[in-house]
Order: structure tokens, then C-alpha cells, then sequence
């Protein structure tokens, strides 16, 4: 009986020394007596990310998942705001990535973050349309032209701020008058919860334009819409902060936030349009 | 949005239940002079499962109470007009689902033809479909480019981010609710009674009108306040189909979801509104049960 009782309490022992996450795989049966390596990742990372990360994250967990073949990262995509409100009311993650600053410091203020914010990548913005252009959108003018159905976002979410960023400096410029920016706000037809919903209101042609990240169009839906620039001068550009939560998998997490920032992560955020963090771009 | 389908499916077992309520409450009357409560396991479950519905309510109102900001909050445009906006779109889907809702739900009662199986299963499939997945459906059959899109625009009519996409879209999920009530309510009106009206001369709509409806009018009445508890709820279909913008499309759901990032008080305002709203909805529909049971 005894042997039995040290057996279990060595099991459960096992168990809580390094700290599972909620839903896990079981923990090999060899586990307590095995000394894992000090870089030894392992269970599931949970990473919040902002959803314009969605396909760009997605690729990065599988080679994560190639280096730490033990772990495996669990993600929660979702508008920058609704994922940062979730964390300050209680919501684990190993890792916060936030599309913009306000966010990011939103979950800070909360006691949500585990550590300190680094920003990783930089995206920038453009204006789509559907593939017909019903709207006939060829530049950022044609947004304050009456009855253009415009797409846009809640003031919180990360697209929204930057949006408002875009029209203010544009109503600053005489090329489109003190009232451009009242006059897009006037065509808004929704404010949507992330930029993906948006994407996708103009992809079933329900909206006529939106501003949107440059890496949004990714080149499975490339053909669906019409993609259009923005003059140099009015460019915005987002700066994603990434920064450690209270999760339960904090190994796992430092992993992931240094995988991030290696190489061959950059190389794939590279591929799917956004762009390095080493790399100064004008401010906006 | 998966909320929603659980909401959807508890106030169908409501439906079906609460015609039982009364026979039920006679019965516990008669049960609680016998003695007093046996504390066994039953009970301690029962107890169990009573919290778990409870305490979620009282976490709200009890956040909602040391929110000093709470009758501050009620004033903002995002409280206001989202209050406006779902009281007067969802007593829109009440009328328009009474008006076509009930011929169809005395169809369903009375008429036997090929495929009325299939008709009957039809109109159940919103309440058990994930919100979701209607607002995509209505998307693409009432969408610009949906099947029906450019007949619409060739009316000038464009419903996605319209108040009129609010109302198609709460009553494809809370129709349902009032025609499933209303043609168990019309197959419970013994044919003998409408067969009498017309011995004595009464046209369809009048046998209708003095006899059916006074007859079924408890499961009517049940069927409309679940209706439109239902679509005071909607969200999911809501913000697919119709977008949200404040004053135009943003419900109260879609205001308690949007608000929750920018203004907790908002937010929390909002709930406690519509948490009294469904809760005075329900004490109505129980009351009007009894008195309906007593009466006949």
C-alpha cells in the first residue's frame, strides 16, 4: 500500500512540477524520473493573436511545432481589442500578439502580460474592392464619394485606429479637403470586430471598399478583389507588439516569442507580406 | 454564437414544458402540505444545478450594482440607441411573424398533403441551426450577390447592413418559435367547436377569428412571447447579415459585444436591460398560463 501511495504521489508530483496546461496530452509515463533538457518545450503554447496574423501564424506553428516537436501551439485569433479584454478578465495565454500598441498596453495596464513587449513585425495598409468594383474605387478619394458603401471596423480594433490615423492626415492634405474624413465616416455601412470580418464583407461583395492590412489579400483569395495603394505620404504604419501572458506554459511560451523573432519565422512573416521589425519605415 | 443555439434550445423546452406548469404548480401545492422538504440526494443535485443557473445572473447584477457609472452609462448613444433600435425592429418581427406566421402554422395544423413532413421539419431548421450558419444562408439568397441579390437591386433594394436586414434576419430565427406554438395551440381546438360556429352560420374567418383563435390563444400567446424574446436575443445572424452600426444595425446584443471592449459600464447597463426585459417577459408568459389553465 505504501509503495502504491508513493507512486501516485509521485505521479501527481510529476504532474504539477512543470506546470501543464488546462488541456494537454498526457505526460509520458517515464516523465518524473526523465531530467528534461533546460530548452525542452513541451504541451500546448496558447498564443492570442491578432486575426490579420491568422495565416501568417498558422504556417509559423508548424515549423515551431518542426523545432519543438513536443509542443504544439494552440491558437486564439481574434480582434486585437476582444482578445486583449479577454485576457484582463482572466483568460490565460502564453503569449499576446496585439496589432497595435493601444491594445497591447490595454492588456499591460489589466496585469494580463507575463513580461515585456517587443515590437515583431510591421504591416501597412491598402484599400480593397471587390473583384467587379461596383463602386468603381480606383483611389482613396473615391471612399468620400455619396453612397460608396465603406467597411469599417470599432474604434478599438487595431484596423479601426489605424483607419482613423489614414483619414485624418488625409483631411489634413488640401489634395482631399478638411471633410474627407467626415464624409468616408458618413459611407461607413458596418463596423466590424476584426479586419478579417471586413475582408470578408467585401469579399461577398456586400461592402464596396475598406482599408484593410496589406497582408489581408493573401494570394489563395488574391483573385476575388481589387487591390489599390495608398499615396506614400498618407501610409500608416502598424507596429505589432508581442509580450508574454500569465499562462500556465511559460517555457512554452519564451519559446515561441524567441522562435518568433528568429530567422526562418521572419523569412515566413516575410512571405506572407509583413515586414521585418529591424526595418525603419517612415512614420506615418 | 453557439450561446445562441443553447438559448434557442432551452426556450423550445420551455415551450413545450411550461403548458405543463400549471398542472405541475397544483401538484406541488398539493405535494408541500404533506410535509416538509426530505433532504436527499435529489435534492442536493437539484441544488447544485438551481446555483449554476443562478449564480452567472447574480455575478452580473452584483458587478452591475458597485458600478457606480451604471445610470450614467444608460444615457450614451451606443445604450440608447440600441435599446430603440431592438424594441422597435423586434415588435416588427412580432407583427410580420403573426401576420404570415399563423396561416402557416394552421397550415401545418390542418391541411394534409405530400410533403408536409417536409414543410413541418423546414420550419423547425432555424431553431436548431447555429445562428451562424442563417446569416451566411441569408447572405447569400437576400445578398447583393446572392440568388435573389439582383432582382432586389433591381428594386432598389439592398438589405445587408440595412435595419430591414434586422428584422429579416432576428425573424428567420424567432418565427419559428410562434408557428411551432401556434400549430400545436390550432391542432389542441377540437374540430366540433369550429364545426358548431359553422351550423350556425359563421364564415371561415369568423369560426377563425371566435373559435380557433379564443381557443388556441394560451400556446399564441406563449408562442409570441418566446418569439420575441428570441429575437430581442439575436445576435449571430444578426451580425452576418446585417453588420453593425450604431442607430442603424447594432441591437442590443451587438451593442453588449462591441461595448465590452470600449465601455464596460455600456456594456453592463445593456445586459442588466435586457436581463429584466426577458425576465418580466417570462413572469408574463407564466401568469398568463395559470389564468389561461383556471379559465378553462
Amino acid at each position: 500500500v505504501k509503495l502504491a501511495l508513493a507512486l501516485v504521489l509521485a505521479v501527481v508530483v510529476g504532474c504539477a512540477a512543470p506546470a501543464p496546461p488546462p488541456i494537454t496530452v498526457p505526460p509520458p509515463v517515464a516523465a518524473p524520473t526523465q531530467a528534461p533538457a533546460a530548452e525542452d518545450v513541451s504541451g500546448d503554447v496558447v498564443v492570442f493573436a491578432a486575426s490579420s496574423l491568422t495565416d501568417a501564424f498558422k504556417e509559423l506553428s508548424d515549423q515551431f511545432h518542426r523545432e519543438h516537436p513536443n509542443a504544439r501551439v494552440v491558437f486564439s485569433f481574434g480582434g486585437s481589442s476582444q482578445l486583449a479584454i479577454q485576457l484582463v478578465n482572466g483568460a490565460r495565454a502564453d503569449v499576446f500578439a496585439s496589432a497595435d500598441q493601444d491594445q497591447m498596453d490595454v492588456a499591460e495596464l489589466g496585469h494580463a502580460l507575463g513580461g515585456p513587449q517587443s515590437i515583431f513585425v510591421q504591416n501597412r495598409l491598402m484599400l480593397i474592392a471587390p473583384h467587379d468594383n461596383p463602386a468603381q474605387i480606383t483611389k482613396l478619394q473615391d471612399l468620400a464619394r455619396p453612397g460608396v458603401k465603406v467597411v469599417g471596423a470599432q474604434a478599438a480594433v487595431p484596423i479601426g485606429a489605424y483607419t482613423t490615423q489614414l483619414l485624418q492626415s488625409a483631411s489634413a492634405s488640401p489634395s482631399y479637403g478638411a471633410d474627407f474624413q467626415r464624409r468616408v465616416e458618413a459611407n461607413l455601412v458596418s463596423r466590424e470586430d476584426t479586419v478579417r470580418q471586413i475582408v470578408a464583407k467585401i469579399q461577398l461583395g456586400e461592402g464596396d471598399a475598406a482599408v484593410v492590412y496589406v497582408t489581408d489579400v493573401t494570394p489563395q483569395i488574391a483573385d476575388q478583389f481589387v487591390e489599390i495603394q495608398l499615396p506614400d505620404e498618407l501610409q500608416v504604419t502598424a507596429r505589432y507588439p508581442i509580450a508574454l501572458g500569465t499562462g500556465h506554459n511559460r517555457a512554452g511560451g519564451e519559446a515561441f516569442l524567441a522562435f518568433v523573432e528568429s530567422a526562418p519565422a521572419q523569412q515566413i512573416l516575410a512571405k506572407w507580406g509583413f515586414i521585418n521589425s529591424n526595418i525603419t519605415l517612415p512614420p506615418q | 454564437m453557439s450561446l445562441n443555439v443553447d438559448r434557442a434550445s432551452v426556450t423550445t423546452d420551455l415551450a413545450r414544458h411550461e403548458t405543463t406548469a400549471a398542472a405541475a404548480d397544483q401538484q406541488r401545492k398539493r405535494a408541500s402540505r404533506g410535509g416538509r422538504l426530505r433532504f436527499g440526494i435529489t435534492e442536493i443535485l437539484a441544488l447544485i444545478m438551481s446555483a449554476f443557473l443562478i449564480l452567472p445572473i447574480l455575478g452580473l447584477l452584483q458587478r452591475a450594482m458597485i458600478n457606480g457609472g451604471l445610470l450614467d452609462a444608460i444615457r450614451r448613444p451606443i445604450v440608447y440607441e440600441a435599446v430603440r433600435l431592438s424594441l422597435w425592429t423586434t415588435l416588427a418581427v412580432l407583427a410580420l411573424t403573426l401576420v404570415f406566421g399563423s396561416p402557416l402554422a394552421l397550415v401545418l395544423a390542418r391541411r394534409r398533403f405530400r410533403g408536409i413532413i417536409f414543410l413541418d421539419s423546414v420550419v423547425d431548421l432555424p431553431i436548431v441551426l447555429p445562428p451562424a450558419v442563417a446569416g451566411l444562408a441569408l447572405l447569400l439568397t437576400f445578398g447583393r450577390r446572392g440568388v435573389f441579390g439582383p432582382t432586389l437591386s433591381a428594386f432598389g433594394i439592398e438589405l445587408p447592413f440595412t435595419t430591414a436586414a434586422v428584422v429579416v434576419a432576428s425573424m428567420f430565427v424567432a418565427a419559428p418559435f410562434y408557428i411551432r406554438a401556434a400549430r400545436s395551440g390550432f391542432l389542441g381546438v377540437p374540430r366540433e367547436y369550429e364545426e358548431a360556429a359553422r351550423v350556425e352560420g359563421a364564415n371561415e374567418w369568423q369560426v377563425f377569428r371566435f373559435v380557433t383563435v379564443p381557443v388556441a390563444m394560451p400556446a399564441l400567446f406563449g408562442g409570441a412571447v418566446l418569439c420575441w424574446a428570441r429575437a430581442l436575443g439575436e445576435f449571430g445572424a444578426t451580425i452576418m447579415f446585417a453588420g453593425q452600426f450604431l442607430g442603424r444595425t447594432q441591437t442590443m446584443p451587438l451593442a453588449i459585444y462591441a461595448a465590452l471592449e470600449s465601455d464596460t459600464d455600456a456594456a453592463l447597463g445593456l445586459s442588466v436591460i435586457l436581463l429584466v426585459i426577458s425576465f418580466v417577459l417570462l413572469v408574463l408568459f407564466r401568469r398568463w398560463l395559470r389564468g389561461a389553465s383556471e379559465g378553462v
